[in-house]
């Protein structure tokens, strides 16, 4: 999990995030992520009082981790209080008193599988501009591949923007591979990028022979 | 010319959908269907920029909607790419021209018998979040006023996606966009469960997913979940 506290604590060198921290939901990461997630645990964060506020949320049940996780939305709040004291009444006071005011989460999934929430802080209430979404989103991805596939080191850089890239085939070959293996959906992307990898092959190209039945995966499980 | 009587079923059935708790995707693909029957075009196809700022398939009105819009996001150019880099409407593009600026594209579309395009800004005050392409296997035209109403669909697509949301938030966008685009990959993975369990092609399982959130008045993605849900 070292890498993932690289990564919050490389968030928080920005000036506008006072810090950032990564929440793993077991229950909601195994299949289509819709079952209610318990067990959630902070797995990174970039310092202490990210922790905390991390770690709060989920202690009170409440809070835009929470609701990310719950629904599969980024929740993001520049501004903690006002309608969303209502909102999160326990959780927006004892966010404040730990100095956050802005808290912006981004749920770590691909599809319907769920592994966990990405929750970035400020103390400022400016919110964030398009640039720091565009930096917290792709570190949510860069999370995401991670956590799926923590094999294939050498392939995140190829793939960002490719295999995590809007591509149906990869994603109904997902579904089928699961369904064929019985695996489930993180399951099945694993096999699929294990087979790219040992025949030297993309993903969408593996995706497509299997979407078009020219590819059955077999139940071994890659040894790559 | 666009007929009026088409029209107003259009804009009666977005209107209709747009008030209840829609589903952006299932709206955005209707919208696709939408555009190509009211214009005329053969195939509609729209993308959205993701947070990278580079342009992503998300919907079509058919299956040759889905591969033009993808080979123009693949080489790099295409007459959608120019609408969202110059932010403005590409209208009555001829792709058999010499004149034409895409010498990839134009060649690629025109094998498979495409010879006329427009595409159309997704505005957002100042900036455009994505485009729509209308395609033609006959030169049709637009009239000036036909334009308008496309880039009124354009536009209808980009309330789509805001919801209701305050448009004033650089947030709000982020937020939907992002459910959006996972809501796509969420329905792409159920078409293909759906597919391998019953042994029938994504494109029908497509078909069943629309069937029963249509007749059961559900959102498309509560369905596709839900399937997920039950074969896996």
């Amino acid at each position: 999990m070292d890498w993932l506290i690289r990564l919050c604590v490389t968030l928080a060198v920005d000036p506008s995030i006072s810090g950032a921290a990564i929440t793993l939901a077991p229950g909601t990461g195994t299949g289509t992520g819709t079952e209610s997630g318990t067990g959630e645990s902070v797995a990174a964060a970039s310092d202490d009082d990210s922790r905390h506020v991390a770690e709060l949320g989920f202690g009170l049940g409440e809070g835009p981790a929470h609701d990310s996780l719950r629904s599969g939305r980024p929740v993001l709040v520049p501004t903690l209080g006002g309608p969303h004291q209502r909102r999160w009444p326990g959780y927006s006071g004892a966010a404040a008193d730990l100095g956050v005011r802005g808290v912006f989460c981004f749920p770590l999934q691909v599809g319907a599988v769920r592994f966990g929430v990405l929750s970035v802080f400020s103390g400022a209430s400016a919110g964030l501009d398009r640039d720091h979404l565009s930096l917290c989103l792709t570190m949510a991805e860069l999370a995401t591949e991670r956590l799926l596939d923590s094999g294939h080191v050498g392939d995140m850089v190829d793939d960002l923007g490719g295999a995590l890239g809007l591509r149906d085939e990869i994603y109904q070959a997902q579904g089928m591979v699961a369904v064929a293996l019985r695996v489930d959906l993180a399951e099945a992307l694993s096999r699929m990028r294990g087979h790219a990898f040992q025949s030297g092959r993309s993903l969408l190209a593996v995706s497509l022979d299997i979407v078009t039945g020219h590819l059955r995966l077999t139940d071994d499980r890659p040894t790559a | 010319m666009i007929s009026i009587e088409k029209l107003t079923d259009v804009f009666v059935d977005m209107a209709d959908t747009l008030v209840d708790d829609y589903d952006s995707v299932d709206f955005l693909h209707r919208l696709t269907e939408h555009a190509a029957l009211i214009s005329g075009a053969d195939a509609v196809g729209l993308t959205l920029a993701d947070h990278r700022g580079q342009l992503q398939f998300f919907a079509a009105s058919n299956d040759a909607g889905r591969m033009l819009e993808l080979y123009q996001l693949q080489v790099g150019e295409g007459p959608c790419l120019d609408c969202y880099t110059d932010q403005g409407p590409v209208v009555n593009a001829d792709l058999t021209s010499e004149a034409h600026p895409w010498p990839h594209f134009a060649p690629a579309a025109t094998a498979v018998g495409f010879v006329s395009v427009h595409a159309f800004p997704m505005r957002l005050r100042q900036s455009v979040i994505g485009a729509l392409g209308l395609f033609g296997r006959s030169r049709v035209p637009l009239a000036p006023a036909d334009v308008r109403v496309v880039q009124s669909l354009a536009d209808i697509a980009t309330i789509a996606i805001l919801h209701e949301r305050n448009l004033s938030r650089a947030e709000a966008l982020t937020e939907q966009l992002q459910a959006a685009f996972n809501n796509r990959i969420v329905i792409e993975q159920a078409k293909g469960a759906i597919a391998q369990q019953r042994g029938i092609s994504p494109t029908d399982a497509f078909h069943l997913l629309r069937e029963e959130a249509r007749s059961s008045q559900r959102k498309l993605i509560d369905v596709a979940t839900e399937a997920l849900d039950e074969i896996l």
